[in-house]
């Protein structure tokens, strides 16, 4: 079955899945939101299924221009290995003393993209990335 | 507590309370893999510090690293402001071996901490941001 792009849960807990069509980034394009408000995210989980690696990207922001934006978060992802992706899942805000995962707010709201490059650039989209973002509605 | 059935523990460096700010440190040798660091930002109680760790190519001496503000980071983590935390990118390759892995060569990680995302600029956190930080091998 399908994941929704935004399930909610009985929780209050938000589980986003952001796929190849739309994390893709190309500069001067706007990258796409995922919550448009202020969220605090817990988790990411970021697949890579190209056979390079590629770059995923968060911003604290609405429809940041990439490649001109600088992102809040910026993570590599490995390459795959025939049909095993490569995989990074990053939590937010664990506390050193509690070990709890606090997760960070994004103030303004959560945008992502997925590159070929690094840092701030956008030179081409990924073309095989998918995202799930774990969050909660500030 | 049971019994650890694994037959292979991660190992490797690991830097204890090592000062960062916007100057890059190297942290990583040839073929390292990162696995995570914790991060005390409690001396910017007032402002968010920036973690950035790069895969650059040190050259055939091992004399280069980074220009911070110009090249681009390959992973960046908003640290909150005051916190004090665990940051552990989760990383698999398509064949399953754990942690972040810089390029062949003569590729090496450095980090460095500054007030801005992405590429952001050199501007360093107003206080330095103490880290204990975890690879394979320095």
């Amino acid at each position: 079955m399908a994941i929704p792009s935004i399930m909610e849960l009985p929780s209050g807990l938000l589980l986003a899945k952001i796929d190849n069509a739309d994390i893709n980034a190309t500069a001067g394009s706007k990258a796409h939101d995922i919550f448009g408000g202020p969220a605090k995210v817990l988790l990411l989980l970021a697949l890579n299924y190209d056979t390079s690696l590629r770059h995923g990207k968060l911003y604290d922001s609405v429809a940041p221009t990439e490649g001109t934006t600088d992102p809040d978060y910026c993570f590599p992802v490995a390459a795959a290995s025939g049909s095993v992706p490569g995989i990074l899942l990053l939590p937010f805000g664990v506390n050193k003393a509690t070990h709890a995962i606090e997760g960070h707010k994004f103030t303004a709201g959560v945008s992502a993209v997925g590159a070929t490059t690094a840092g701030r650039t956008c030179t081409a989209a990924a073309t095989a990335m998918d995202f799930y973002i774990l969050a909660v509605r500030e | 507590m049971g019994t650890l059935n694994k037959t292979t523990v991660l190992q490797g460096a690991r830097f204890d309370d090592h000062p960062l700010n916007n100057t890059p440190e190297k942290i990583g040798g040839a073929s390292t893999r990162f696995y995570a660091s914790g991060l005390d930002n409690s001396g910017n109680s007032d402002a968010h510090s920036f973690f950035k760790l790069y895969n650059f190519d040190a050259g055939a001496l091992d004399d280069q690293a980074p220009s911070v503000g110009t090249t681009q980071p390959d992973f960046c983590y908003r640290l909150q402001k005051g916190g004090v935390e665990d940051v552990i990118p989760i990383a698999f390759n398509g064949s399953a071996v754990f942690g972040m892995a810089n390029s062949a060569g003569q590729f090496r990680w450095f980090a460095a901490v500054t007030t801005t995302g992405g590429q952001g600029s050199n501007a360093g956190p107003a206080a330095t941001v103490t880290a204990s930080l975890f690879t394979d091998g320095n």
